[in-house]
């Protein structure tokens, strides 16, 4: 799994690419985790190159969704392809994380 | 025809077994939406083997085997000497409760369980033997149609 970073006006977009699993999901971790402390206002994660993701990748965004609420950062994930999508919708984390279909959605949701 | 796999307890093995899966369901004609289901299903029961099983020890063998019957994948995976995994004493996971313990562990056996028609544990010889079933009734028809 790759990761790379990049800013739009306030907001820190995560661009996540490749395989997000059990093994890979520390590198997912390392950036949530130094993105909160920064005190981010936004934080957006792009997975329109996310190829695959296991329940280890959800647990990373579920473990830090207290600490987003306490610090009132946005928070969203958007541009998953349908394979990636169809395992977020088996778990129904839609009713706890916010999911745009683009970017652009997701950048006018968090100004 | 019965496929197998055979892996050391590592997480990074896992993406080998997720290529070798992907590879035979590509043959198989499933579609892409049902055999990422399917991979990761093994997925998930493997990494919780590795991790809270095996404890990483890559000395330690997991098998996994797979065939297709009548429209039906079924899965066996093979976690040896272990002691009894007493599956009945799952239960569905919730989702504000892992939010309010910041908890990055918890959802893998309920995503299995929410895909699949069947997961059963046996235990047989020291060993949990994990068989997980899912009817693809379009498989039926493809074997019908030849």
């Amino acid at each position: 799994m790759n990761l790379s970073i990049e800013r739009q006006a306030n907001v820190y977009l995560l661009h996540v690419e490749g395989d997000l699993d059990a093994s890979s999901s520390i590198i997912l971790d390392n950036a949530m985790q130094e993105a909160i402390q920064r005190n981010e206002k936004a934080i957006i994660v792009n997975c329109e190159k996310l190829n695959y993701i296991s329940s280890a990748g959800l647990g990373v965004f579920m473990s830090y969704l207290s600490d987003i609420e306490e610090k009132n950062i946005f928070f969203a994930l958007c541009s998953m392809n349908e394979k990636v999508k169809n395992v977020f919708d088996i778990l129904g984390l839609g009713d706890l994380i916010k999911y745009y279909p683009n970017q652009d959605l997701a950048l006018q949701a968090a100004k | 025809m019965q496929y197998n796999i055979s892996i050391k307890a590592e997480k990074k093995n896992l993406k080998k077994v997720r290529t070798f899966l992907e590879n035979i369901f590509t043959q198989m004609q499933i579609p892409e939406l049902e055999r990422n289901q399917l991979i990761l299903v093994v997925d998930e029961i493997l990494a919780n083997l590795i991790i809270h099983s095996a404890k990483n020890d890559i000395h330690k063998n997991i098998d996994v085997a797979f065939y297709e019957k009548e429209g039906e994948i079924t899965f066996e995976i093979y976690d040896y000497n272990s002691p009894y995994f007493d599956i009945t004493q799952h239960k569905e996971v919730n989702l504000q409760d892992l939010k309010k313990q910041k908890r990055k562990g918890g959802m893998g056996l309920t995503l299995v369980k929410n895909i699949m028609d069947e997961v059963e544990v046996y235990y047989k010889d020291n060993t949990n033997i994990w068989r997980l079933q899912k009817r693809l009734p379009f498989l039926l028809l493809k074997n019908k149609s030849k």
